[in-house]
């Protein structure tokens, strides 16, 4: 409770920071916003052609170009948290053996930066959407309560991800694979139905897949979400939050001495 | 239980920081020393007392000053009171905001222009947005960057990085100051400035601790003075008294042999004794403009060094560096694979002392093949040269070659 305090007081930093992260990154990358879109959209690209001509994947009616980007938005938006937030302290730390903060303002800025590529690649999804004539209903609304899952899940995993990779460095060459890996696990180029009914409640176990699942749900198949499945998964994400907040603020001492 | 704390009091009670050197850090380093550790391994050897059983207390509106060679442990005073790292073992007590300006450009970031670089390094503070807001206007006057304030800090020189850095730690304000060696950068006129700051905060009930290798602004800052030696405290009392014990130690150092060093501290090579001698090789204090000077350093390494990085810098008394000569910027040096074990002693010659009449020293460092870390420092007594002008004319540069002369002739008229 104190730590939320004392992060509190830090929230212009944490504005701040997360701004000068887009701003460097935008600054620094000849495409700018243009790399936001570009990484799902790519994406979505290759995996039509794979998987709509070359392999048949039943989507039940979806276009696949809408199947595919409607999972690929969330999930950028995850895989970018996690690739820019896990290595953030070790990448600053010039900041941190030099000046005191609350250290979670480091990687909290770098899954705000991630949010704001997320926001202009989900305008692109409302342009395919109208261009498929598919309108979302009121079950679009289910969106929030998905995206505040999503936050607190990315919010765990990359605190977690920070502090272990300054105790092991080695490990940043981990995260990629977990990642790739992790998205294989996730309904992203498939849909649920082909998972075996009962392989389902362990597959539910990952937070993503109900995440994923729902967004397509909601947006694109105009249904309401799997609701065990996600509020496992809310259960699931807000105990990883917690547990990985607190080892997060118990090793936060010796970072300096580490990095 | 303790007495009421007023806002602005430091308290070091016992304190010890101890850090542990080596691969710890990669997972296969990690698995690997379990692997090898097992039964009863040593681990004596890798770790480093930085600060050991110091205790201290500074009250609101004091100046404490801190003193000691390199290594001795002044850094990690600073970092341990501003929260940067914690304590092995002991408690520090800080109440209030602290302000801390231990590095150049610490909490800076480079891309990002002057004025974003307040409002950052105001937040890294603690600050909330609109405190900035009310002190940019003295902060900016106080740095003099007016026509740079929206420039990246990156085309920034070292000295502007410092008034900026200055001006937001000394108008945040704060309950206690920390100062390191940084001012050293700052030209003689903002060293001033920064000086009437600190003693106007000192006034207004700020604490403020001051780590400086200028005596001069030691004894004129502070109320008392800390020498720290190897860690620990040596000697505590008036700046004075302090700065002479801190002397006497030197002396005293440079007469013992060198290997008194090696058996208590872990430390990978010092630096026993730094010589200066003229081109007869005589050990001198004064030289002349235009004479050679050597210095001459003896080492002893506790383990071999593979191709370290050697640096010599002259210093003059007032601060700025004259000069700064590293293995790694001289060609005929540069790639000679060496090994720097046991004892032994390298000198540096400088073949002609072009530099203008004051008080100079030198100081020596080893750092590691990258040039990253420094495995030894030292710096050397102070010495003289003379050459023509006075020591205090104002403007007239450190470096004074030896120029040719070309003036009209006289005899072209009509």
């Amino acid at each position: 409770m104190n730590h939320l305090i004392k992060l509190y007081q830090y929230r212009d930093l944490l504005w701040l920071w997360t701004t000068r992260e887009i701003r460097v990154r935008y600054k620094q990358s000849l495409l700018g916003v243009a790399w936001a879109i570009l990484q799902p959209l790519a994406l979505t690209a290759v995996f039509t052609i794979v998987f709509s001509r070359l392999v048949r994947i039943d989507t039940g009616g979806i276009p696949y170009p809408v199947f595919a980007y409607a999972a690929l938005v969330p999930w950028t938006f995850f895989t970018t948290s996690l690739s820019f937030g896990i290595p953030s302290l070790v990448n600053n730390m010039n900041l941190v053996t030099k000046v005191y903060f609350p250290r979670e303002v480091l990687p909290l800025a770098s899954i705000g930066a991630a949010f704001l590529d997320f926001v202009v690649a989900s305008l692109i999804f409302g342009g395919m959407l109208a261009f498929y004539r598919i309108w979302p209903g009121m079950q679009a609304l289910w969106v929030i309560p998905l995206l505040a899952v999503q936050v607190i899940l990315t919010i765990a995993v990359t605190l977690i991800g920070s502090a272990v990779i300054v105790f092991f460095r080695d490990m940043r060459f981990v995260v990629p694979l977990l990642t790739q890996v992790w998205m294989y696990a996730t309904p992203i180029i498939y849909p649920v139905d082909l998972v075996p009914e009962r392989l389902r409640p362990y597959y539910f176990l990952n937070p993503m897949a109900s995440i994923i699942d729902g967004y397509r749900r909601v947006l694109v198949m105009g249904q309401g979400p799997r609701l065990s499945a996600l509020l496992l998964s809310a259960v699931v994400s807000l105990l990883l939050l917690f547990a990985s907040y607190a080892a997060f603020k118990r090793a936060e001492p010796v970072f300096a001495d580490l990095i | 239980m303790s007495d009421h704390i007023e806002k602005g009091t430091v308290i070091f009670d016992q304190v010890s920081k101890r850090y542990r050197l080596g691969t710890l850090g990669t997972l296969r380093g990690t698995v690997s020393a379990l692997l090898s550790r097992r039964r009863d391994g040593d681990d004596s050897q890798r770790v480093l007392w930085a600060l050991r059983d110091v205790s201290f207390r500074v009250e609101p509106g004091e100046s404490l000053g801190l003193i000691g060679p390199n290594g001795a442990g002044k850094t990690t005073a600073l970092k341990l009171l501003s929260n940067i790292t914690q304590p092995t073992a002991g408690r520090i007590t800080v109440d209030g905001r602290v302000s801390t300006l231990i590095e150049l450009g610490a909490g800076f970031h480079p891309e990002l222009t002057g004025r974003e670089n307040i409002y950052l390094n105001g937040a890294i503070l603690g600050l909330r947005r609109r405190e900035i807001d009310r002190k940019l206007d003295a902060i900016v006057a106080f740095s003099e960057l007016e026509r740079f304030i929206d420039t990246p800090v990156k085309r920034y020189s070292s000295g502007m990085y410092v008034r900026l850095g200055f001006a937001v730690a000394a108008h945040v304000e704060p309950d206690v100051l920390l100062v390191d060696e940084v001012l050293a950068v700052g030209d003689a006129e903002f060293r001033q400035r920064c000086m009437a700051r600190m003693k106007e905060l000192r006034v207004s009930g700020t604490t403020i601790i001051f780590v400086s290798h200028n005596m001069h602004m030691v004894r004129s800052l502070c109320d008392h003075a800390l020498l720290l030696w190897r860690g620990q405290v040596h000697f505590e009392g008036s700046p004075n008294d302090a700065i002479v014990a801190y002397e006497q130690m030197w002396q005293k150092r440079a007469t013992q042999s060198s290997n008194v060093y090696t058996q208590e501290e872990h430390a990978p090579i010092l630096i026993s004794k730094i010589q200066l001698l003229n081109s007869e090789g005589m050990p001198r204090r004064e030289f002349c403009h235009g004479e050679s000077l050597e210095i001459r350093f003896l080492f002893v390494a506790s383990y071999p060094i593979e191709s370290p990085v050697v640096r010599a810098r002259l210093v003059a008394e007032d601060g700025p560096v004259a000069a700064m000569v590293s293995t790694l910027h001289q060609r005929r040096v540069k790639d000679i694979v060496w090994t720097l074990q046991g004892e032994g002693e390298i000198a540096i010659v400088i073949p002609s002392l072009e530099v203008v009449t004051g008080s100079y020293s030198v100081e020596v460092r080893v750092l590691d093949t990258t040039d990253s870390e420094v495995l030894a420092s030292m710096q050397s007594d102070q010495f003289f040269v003379q050459a023509p002008g006075l020591a205090h004319e104002v403007d007239r540069g450190i470096y004074m070659p030896d120029v040719t002369w070309i003036l009209p002739r006289p005899e072209k008229q009509q």
